[in-house]
């Protein structure tokens, strides 16, 4: 393993040594770059002077955007088999895709070491995948759908709202404009699943396009390399189309379209496997999800000035979300075994609102003004089937009703259903200076009111470019986000853990409080003239500091999952001599990219994540002030019954993560042979979690789990994927592997030998969200692309 | 005899690269190529075509140089399959290829953009408008 990591160190440090021999370039016209006009016409772009993108790749970031963005093409898309959104960043150093759980693969993004829940998801410039669609919301978007992706770091821009804290991902649908084609896809792999889409673009008349984008999957038979009995990826059946259409003429433009998606997600043990539950039924633990959805949006610019971009642009989108989990015994019917089963059901409707006014005044000066409305509302059911036995009742269970949600302010236990809603409109006011390519400024003041929280918030941003000559741009960039929390809509993957699952607001509150963070960041890129190509450098630091957060604590009280605030409203810590518990994450990234010869692309990248959070009960007793304080030797732990807090690693992040990813490419693009390895760092467990399951440390090998007097931990592990492609004329076809050293987490499913226990309820013992490294094994996939 | 076989080898390497016939042709289109994306139709429209080594399409120059072995596919095969989309192509220059021949992509000179233009080529969008 530290040899991997010195490896890739080298490969970064070699590729950027390069710079050795710099030979400063005289003109422009030495830079292998173009500069690709980005149409100031298109709807909800931003109206920047000029987007460098470096001619021939298709990464690339935006050289003359004030933030920090980084450009994903098509063609780097197909480096690999990326069925969907969540795998399309398998090349990409800054973005990591882990799942959340093993029980239901959920997966989620995390960038800048926080969870993805901080990352705005947008979709054509347009809030998409909120609340409900959260935790699947990585499967909702295929792979061949996107033509492009633009991730941005730290806050983004005002004019799309206040939920961007440590990002911004923005995905590009095919354009129905775009060059008249159909795509066929068909996909399949050694796990048994198999995918095909379609898309095809069909030009009415010269204004007026249309597209249809087609996806179904399934998945045959179910795969268990690790022989626990469960499944290692759950059995996805989806079908998902979409149809978009484009109107464009000089003074007007629109785009409307809808999208629906129905699927069904089965997950668990599998057949043939041991089951804890007593008779008269014994059944497996199941975990089936079926989701439907639609979504509608439209987008109008009226070009008012087309010599100053002037224009006006109404955008909304609309989407229903109806989810049903269940977690458990599948085999519960009614009354007589209606035992050991979770049940959560959601229906989300959403719409979202924007009145946006653009113009530049000048070459230097622009506005862009706006106003906005957000509508979230949420119907939810959420209920757990438990098999009480009482003293009284002892040789007949008597089958409870039981709510699962004990907090303040929630509905009696005559009730399990709820509904919250929130409305939250908002305005916002962005200037932009530029003065050509040298300087950006860009700052915005949105203000919004929250009707769930009652209160308005202002968020200020501020981005600045500096790019002294052509070879280095300088960013700052610092702002504050906010995200209101719907815990169970977001987190309903956790009930499939055997814990209690407990959502604690503040005393007297009735829901936990809207989640408020800084994030400040510095950044230089270098686009260095070595030889005929060009060496790009790029060093990153960002601070991300919570004011306030939804803590997903397992840590706070044995044998739970406690959801809480971060700080508690009522508290006077300075009063108390109490440390305030604190959430931060420090990341600095350094990554180099150069094409050593024609067609032979490297990139290699390092990032250390330092993240931490305040975990623990503040009332359960003593306040650990530092880590090595914790008696975790003891059998204690912020976790165990010696409670207290104390500001810890945060659970299941890698310190760091290491990237090297070769491309090459025969001259003609004919032949495309792709490789990238890449290191996650170790990171931190629940304390107590070894002890408790009776984990054996798997001598010091990747991936393996280690305790000592600061806690439980896991070790870094490395991932290898690879792929080659062949084009022809009216097909690619494209063969690769996934987690080619089968790295995979020794045990993902705690406690799967008896997920349920005496009396037949999902044991507490059973914990499958504690996942930190792959779950599944190698997997070789392969595929047609056809194209007419 | 080690001596023998290594001069085989050499003559036989020789015969087959003299059995080729690999010119590089400079190639006018008509409309002429606007943006990036017109470059990278081009390209994407010839590299399929048999014996195509290398291919330079630039909106710079207003050239398509194709290095090709003119023993799997002539001239015309180039000009009809430009024809397919669009361009009608001609012949500026014809010469049998050297190692120096070999196309080099030339780099294109930052454009700016003019102050609220349309512009016909988005990134990564359809291509040029004729």
């Amino acid at each position: 393993m530290n040899k991997i990591i010195f490896a890739i160190a080298w490969a970064t440090t070699a590729t950027s040594a390069m710079a050795a021999h710099i030979t400063l370039a005289t003109t422009a016209a030495d830079l292998t770059a173009t500069i690709a006009v980005a149409d100031s016409t298109e709807t909800g772009t931003e109206q920047t002077l000029g987007t460098a993108t470096v001619q021939g790749s298709s990464r690339a970031r935006r050289t003359y955007d004030a933030v920090n963005t980084t450009y994903i093409g098509q063609q780097e898309l197909f480096r690999a088999a990326c069925c969907n959104l969540g795998e399309s960043f398998v090349t990409n150093p800054s973005v990591d895709v882990a799942y959340d759980d093993a029980a239901t693969g959920a997966s989620q993004i995390k960038l800048l070491g926080l969870s993805g829940l901080y990352v705005q998801m947008l979709t054509e410039s347009q809030p998409a995948f909120r609340g409900a669609a959260q935790p699947f919301a990585l499967g909702y978007v295929p792979g061949t759908w996107m033509k492009s992706i633009n991730v941005s770091k730290g806050a983004a821009s005002v004019k799309y709202g206040y939920e961007s804290i440590t990002g911004q991902i923005d995905i590009d649908y095919l354009k129905p404009d775009a060059e008249h084609k159909v795509n066929v896809d068909l996909y399949g792999d050694s796990h048994t699943a198999f995918e095909v889409n379609g898309a095809a673009n069909f030009h009415l008349n010269e204004r007026l396009s249309t597209n249809v984008l087609v996806h179904a999957q399934n998945q045959w038979g179910d795969h268990d390399g690790n022989h626990d009995g469960f499944m290692d990826t759950p059995m996805v059946r989806q079908f998902n189309v979409s149809n978009r259409w484009k109107y464009k003429s000089p003074r007007y433009i629109m785009h409307v379209g809808l999208h629906a998606i129905d699927e069904q997600r089965h997950s668990g043990q599998i057949e043939g496997a041991t089951s804890s539950l007593l008779p008269p039924a014994s059944s497996l633990f199941k975990v089936h999800i079926p989701t439907q959805r639609i979504e509608a949006y439209m987008k109008h610019a009226f070009i008012l000035d087309p010599s100053h971009g002037t224009n006006i642009a109404f955008m909304a989108n609309s989407s229903w979300h109806h989810l049903t989990a269940d977690y458990g015994n599948h085999t519960a019917t009614q009354n007589e075994n209606n035992f050991g089963l979770r049940h959560y059901d959601v229906e989300q409707r959403n719409v979202n609102a924007q009145l946006m006014f653009e113009t530049n005044f000048n070459e230097r000066h622009a506005l862009s003004t706006g106003l906005s409305l957000l509508y979230d509302g949420y119907d939810e059911e959420c209920y757990e089937q438990l098999n009480g036995v009482s003293a009284l009742h002892a040789d007949h269970p008597v089958v409870v009703r039981h709510h699962l949600l004990p907090a303040v302010g929630y509905p009696s236990d005559d009730f399990q259903r709820w509904e919250n809603s929130e409305t939250v409109p908002g305005a916002y006011v962005q200037y932009t200076y530029t003065l050509g390519r040298k300087l950006s400024l860009m700052a915005g003041l949105r203000y919004d009111y929250n009707s769930a929280y009652e209160s308005g918030f202002l968020t200020p941003r501020m981005h600045l470019r500096w790019s002294p000559s052509e070879y280095v741009t300088l960013r700052a960039a610092t702002g504050l986000g906010y995200r209101s929390t719907h815990v169970l809509a977001e987190n309903h993957n956790l009930l499939a853990s055997g814990r209690q699952f407990v959502i604690l607001p503040d005393a007297g509150a009735t829901h936990l409080a809207l989640e408020k963070a800084c994030n400040s960041g510095v950044s230089a890129a270098f686009s260095i003239p070595v030889g005929p190509r060009l060496l790009k450098l790029n060093a990153e630091y960002y601070y991300t500091y919570f004011l306030q957060q939804t803590v997903v604590d397992y840590e706070h009280t044995p044998g739970a999952i406690v959801i809480h605030n971060l700080r508690d409203a009522n508290a006077d810590y300075a009063a108390a001599a109490l440390d305030a518990p604190k959430s931060y994450s420090h990341v600095f990234q350094v990554d180099a990219q150069y094409e050593f010869f024609p067609g032979f692309d490297v990139t290699a990248a390092y990032r250390h994540n330092l993240v931490r959070c305040t975990y623990g009960n503040i009332s359960a007793g003593s306040t650990f002030s530092n880590e090595s304080a914790i008696p975790v030797a003891e059998g204690g732990g912020i976790g165990s019954p010696l409670g207290g807090y104390a500001l810890r690693e945060k659970l299941l992040t890698p310190r760091f993560k290491a990237l090297l990813s070769i491309c090459y490419q025969t001259p003609l693009k004919l032949w495309q042979f792709d490789v990238t390895l890449a290191v996650n760092g170790g990171g931190r467990l629940p304390d107590g979690t070894i002890a408790q399951y009776g984990l054996t440390a798997d001598g010091h090998g990747p991936a393996s789990v280690y305790s000592n007097s600061t806690g439980d931990f896991f070790r870094p592990y490395e991932t290898l994927s690879a792929q080659v492609t062949r084009r022809f004329r009216h097909v690619d076809v494209y063969l690769g592997g996934e987690n080619l050293t089968n790295r995979r987490q020794m045990s993902p499913i705690l406690g799967a030998s008896g997920p349920f226990d005496a009396y037949g309820n999902i044991s507490s013992r059973f914990e499958p969200t504690l996942v930190y490294a792959p779950v599944k094994g190698w997997m070789i996939n392969g595929g047609l692309r056809l194209k007419f | 005899m080690k001596r023998i076989l290594f001069i085989a080898v050499l003559a036989l390497a020789s015969m087959s690269a003299i059995a080729k016939d690999i010119h590089t042709i400079v190639l006018t289109p008509n409309p002429g190529l606007r943006c990036h994306n017109c470059e990278a139709k081009v390209t994407e429209q010839l590299r399929y075509v048999k014996g195509v080594k290398r291919i330079a399409a630039s909106a710079e120059t207003q050239t398509i140089t194709v290095t090709i072995d003119l023993d799997k596919s002539g001239v015309q095969v180039l000009l009809d399959n430009l024809k397919k989309i669009g361009y009608d192509a001609t012949v500026a220059s014809d010469t049998p290829a050297t190692r120096a021949d070999m196309p080099v992509q030339p780099k294109p000179k930052a454009q700016k953009m003019k102050k609220g233009a349309a512009t016909t080529c988005t990134e990564g969008g359809s291509c040029c408008e004729k």
